[in-house]
């Protein structure tokens, strides 16, 4: 009997020191969730980092014009705005503004002539931009945008309604020269949902989001913050991932959100389509967008 | 609710080959995936142990499980470690992270499925229904690299690894059920009982196995003892079926065995095929196993789908690789397994010590032994009588056809240092031994042991008494011839015998008396020391120790039994005097009082009868005898009647 022990214990001994780790499986993550910081300096302000407490607009410096229009439903408080603009920025690339320190702010705006949407005569209004350097807040204006802004649908605001999955039609009459025009298209309404969750053993929360997914390409969530001081919108990142319908936000990304400071996170869903155009023979960067903000209590 | 038609993977998968529960193929010890109740058929020690490779990009070797298992009695125990149930998946995330004009960051995930052990119990109520249980432990490791982000003057990222694990502990209980020889039924549940510990992460807790509920149901059908074939099906969809053929070799079995498994996790519907050489032998099991999947099996895989799906099994998933694997199940066997049993055992005498060298030749007792096997086998039979024998005697070996009964005999020798002068109820304990160190059955039986100078009548066993003082009686009848040496030289060689046997006579009749038997059940025969000693004897003893006394001096004698009285037998004796009939004037004229025999080589020798109960004198004696002898043996023809018999002492 102790023999055969012997002989099993010796060819286990055998088996196992020749033993390896078993092959593992990799396994690619096709999700591609991409983030990309937008406020680095977390004392920026807004306008200069292209985004306001209705949601993203474009970072309008980067083109030589642009046409921005979009239907925005913010909801916070347990109320949700139904917001649409318009927006047509004409820049003279030419001349560019800077700070005091010498860093471009952005471009002084031209008018050249008259911009209708859906045959509404765009309104020129203020292009302002404020900016913080070296501690001092400033305020400038670089010219002149136009603009077709509604709010609820209300009487007094610009009689324009964004129509989601559908086409809003651009003019440009200029005031020397021959009109020109095109149709801008759509996306669907989005709207979204956010839960944020407490993880039991921590301290910390997740984010749940859920949307109706409609694998659009370009779609995007800017995960911010609201300020405690002037309730402000701060975009932290810009979660670039698939219009699928959902996505979790992980504690890693949210847990350090220093809560003196923000006591509410803003989560916007963008879904958008957009192009390059020529414009009179001008570059021309042509979106349009569909935004849900949801503003809520950091729990 | 336990019934439950779920969507999770198969989980009756092995690692053997074979796969399903007979007592005629490969055991299945080392199962607790299809062998749910932990059935064993072993009969003592079993250790099992499964080594094999797996073809990954590059093939890697690894011990699958060791198994050590027991029985006791109708209690079977077994324990598994299986170091090579583990897998383990590498997340590439894809989680860029652009920053300051830097690469995007690409991080890495590991989850690592581990079943590290388990232990199995069954009960075997009947031959036919054998319930038990298995208790078994994973572990899941999650190691997550992530992004954290820091918020600061600046908002930045860093890199941090998240380490997360939880462990599992799940028991399911089975049944096994026989209605006829040939079939077998195997139920079981898959997940009955599950306990598992809390993830720190929660989102990880959606990636531990999956242990949702099902039933199993096993059938398997031996048409022959060489054929069967087993399905095991699942109601979480899923199935496996096969088939093994085993030939005899020698003492051993060589076969094979294919299966072909449905997966309801893995595509396509018949998702793989096992085919496995089997070889079986009475101390060890050897299988040889290629489990071939017909999907490709990359390396790598899709997050989404895993994410979705999830395992339901470490080992056969659809990230599993082919793999080849050699399982060796040793049965080692300290228990005595019985090959023979006693039907019961018949004394045919009981003891009479004196009678010692007759238990030699005829058998005390007979046993009815049954084989028990099927193989013919060699019994040694082995008998030891408390009191009487000082170690046990091994009886000669009978051989037995398989499951035959036969007649085994037990013989006895009887302890010279044996005095018992009572007759006693005493045990005798019979034995059976085959290949075994230990006996297979034993048997106990009550014996009479009579005292050492009873007697069953039989004129013939007078002689066991005769031979057994010789010693004595040697000394004895030197003595007496040494004190008439000057007269026996001076006789003729020729008659040297009848003067010799004369010489005793007359002397050691000088102080006896005839007495009777001491009255007992038994007839009571004195030995010839006794009889000198006590001065006095019946026929048989005063025979038996005048032949005793002639033997020692190498006269050869022979009893005389007189059966013609049935209430009142009688015994003398007759010695030969090594005269010829031509010779025998020598020392008498009267032919009557003589009687020719022939020897051994033909020739006739003269024998002259003694009455050893006239103690008289020799003359006296002679006369008596020969006058009886005459009439009685030859007028009455009571040597052709067979009433009277010439009983040689050798």
């Amino acid at each position: 009997m102790k023999k055969y022990f012997l002989y099993i214990l010796t060819l286990l001994a055998f088996f196992y020191a020749g033993c390896d780790k078993p092959g593992p499986t990799e396994l690619v993550y096709e999700d591609n969730l991409e983030v990309e910081i937008i406020g680095k300096d977390i004392d920026n302000e807004y306008y200069a980092n292209g985004f306001d407490t209705t949601g993203v607009t474009e970072v309008v410096q980067n083109y030589a014009s642009i046409i921005t229009v979009s239907g925005i439903k913010l909801t916070r408080d347990g109320r949700t705005d139904n917001i649409s603009t318009a927006l047509t920025f004409l820049f003279d690339k030419t001349k560019p503004f800077r700070s005091p320190q010498g860093n471009i702010i952005g471009y002084n705006t031209i008018v050249p002539g008259i911009i209708k949407f859906n045959d509404l005569t765009a309104r020129l209004t203020n292009y302002r931009v404020r900016f913080r350097e070296a501690g001092v807040l400033i305020d400038t204006v670089l010219g002149k945008k136009y603009e077709l802004f509604n709010i609820n649908g209300r009487a007094f605001s610009d009689p324009f309604i964004f129509p989601y999955n559908s086409i809003i039609s651009f003019l440009f009459n200029p005031f020397v020269g021959p009109s020109s025009g095109f149709d801008i298209i759509t996306p669907k309404e989005i709207t979204g949902n956010v839960k944020l969750v407490r993880l039991p053993n921590q301290n910390n929360i997740r984010a749940e989001l859920t949307w109706q997914g409609e694998n659009v390409n370009n779609f995007s969530i800017i995960l911010g913050g609201v300020r405690n001081s002037n309730q402000q919108v701060f975009p932290f990142f810009r979660i670039r991932t698939k219009d699928d319908g959902s996505l979790v936000i992980p504690n890693s990304i949210l847990k350090n959100i220093p809560r003196d400071r923000f006591n509410k996170i803003s989560i916007s869903f963008i879904r958008k389509y957009d192009k390059l155009t020529q414009l009179q023979n001008t570059e021309l960067y042509v979106s349009s967008q569909s935004i849900h903000t949801i503003i809520v209590e950091i729990p | 609710m336990l019934i439950a038609v779920s969507a999770s993977g198969q989980t009756s998968f092995g690692l053997n080959g074979i796969y399903g529960i007979s007592e005629e193929s490969f055991t299945s010890i080392n199962s607790f995936e299809y062998n749910i109740s932990n059935y064993s058929v072993i009969k003592d020690w079993a250790f099992s142990f499964t080594y094999g490779g797996e073809f990954a990009s590059s093939v890697t070797s690894n011990l699958y499980q060791i198994t050590a298992a027991k029985t006791f009695g109708s209690h079977f125990v077994s324990l598994r470690y299986t170091p090579g149930y583990q897998k383990e998946f590498i997340f590439k995330s894809g989680e860029a992270i652009p920053f300051n004009n830097t690469e995007p960051i690409n991080l890495e995930s590991r989850f690592l499925y581990k079943e590290l052990f388990g232990a199995g119990y069954s009960y075997r109520i009947n031959s036919d229904l054998s319930v038990g249980f298995n208790v078994r432990y994973f572990k899941h490791d999650f190691t997550n690299e992530n992004v954290t982000a820091i918020f600061s003057d600046t908002i930045y990222f860093v890199r941090e690894t998240e380490e997360d694990n939880s462990e599992l502990w799940k028991t399911d209980i089975g049944v096994i059920w026989k209605p006829f020889d040939k079939l077998l039924i195997n139920l079981g549940s898959i997940n009955l009982f599950t306990l598992d510990s809390e993830v720190t992460n929660e989102n990880n807790s959606n990636f531990e196995i999956k242990t949702d509920k099902a039933l199993f149901a096993g059938i398997n059908y031996s048409p022959s003892k060489f054929f069967n074939m087993y399905l095991n099906l699942e109601t979480n969809n899923s199935f496996l079926g096969g088939m093994s053929y085993l030939f005899d070799l020698n003492k051993n079995k060589l076969g094979f065995a294919v299966s072909a498994f449905h997966d309801n996790e893995q595509e396509p519907y018949i998702a793989g095929i096992i085919p496995a050489a089997i070889f079986t032998s009475k101390y060890f099991d050897l299988s040889l196993t290629y489990v071939k999947y017909f999907s490709e099996r990359n390396t790598t895989g899709s997050y989404l789908d895993f994410k979705i799906d999830g395992i339901s099994n470490i080992i056969n998933n659809k990230y599993s690789y082919d793999k080849l694997l050699l399982t060796t199940n040793f049965k080692l066997n300290t228990l005595v397994e019985q090959r023979v049993k006693f039907l019961g055992v018949e004394i045919k005498h009981n003891i009479y010590p004196a009678l010692n060298d007759k238990y030699i030749d005829e058998p005390v007792a007979t046993a009815k032994v049954v084989n028990l096997t099927n193989e013919k086998i060699d019994v040694k039979p082995y008998l030891i009588i408390s009191g009487i024998s000082e170690d046990k005697l091994q009886s000669p070996i009978v051989s037995i056809p398989p499951y035959d009964t036969s007649e085994v005999n037990y013989y006895a020798v009887i302890s010279e240092n044996y005095t018992g002068v009572n007759p006693e109820i005493t045990y005798a304990n019979f034995y059976l031994m085959t290949v075994n160190d230990d006996f297979d059955d034993e048997y106990q039986k009550a014996m009479l042991v009579n005292g050492i100078n009873a007697w069953d009548g039989n004129v013939k066993n007078l002689r066991y008494f005769i031979q057994r003082d010789m010693d004595f009686s040697v000394k004895y009848s030197k003595t007496i011839l040494a004190k008439y040496k000057t007269e026996i030289d001076t006789i003729a060689n020729a008659i040297s015998n009848f003067h010799k046997a004369k010489i005793i006579f007359n002397s050691f009749i000088e102080n006896l008396t005839y007495t009777s038997d001491p009255r007992a059940s038994a007839e009571y025969v004195q030995y010839p020391n006794q009889t000198l000693e006590l001065k006095g004897g019946d026929c048989d003893d005063l025979s038996v120790c005048y032949s005793s006394l002639l033997e020692s001096i190498g006269i050869e004698t022979a009893l005389v039994d007189y059966k013609t009285n049935a209430s009142l037998r009688h015994v003398n004796i007759m010695f030969n005097t090594k005269l010829s009939p031509n010779q025998a004037y020598l020392i008498s004229e009267n032919d009557t009082k003589y009687f020719i025999r022939k020897n051994e080589s033909g020739d006739d020798e003269v024998w002259i009868p003694i009455e050893t109960t006239s103690l008289s004198d020799f003359e006296r004696a002679w006369i008596i005898a020969s006058d009886k002898f005459q009439t009685e043996a030859i007028n009455n023809f009571g040597l052709v009647k067979g009433e009277v018999q010439i009983i040689e002492v050798y």
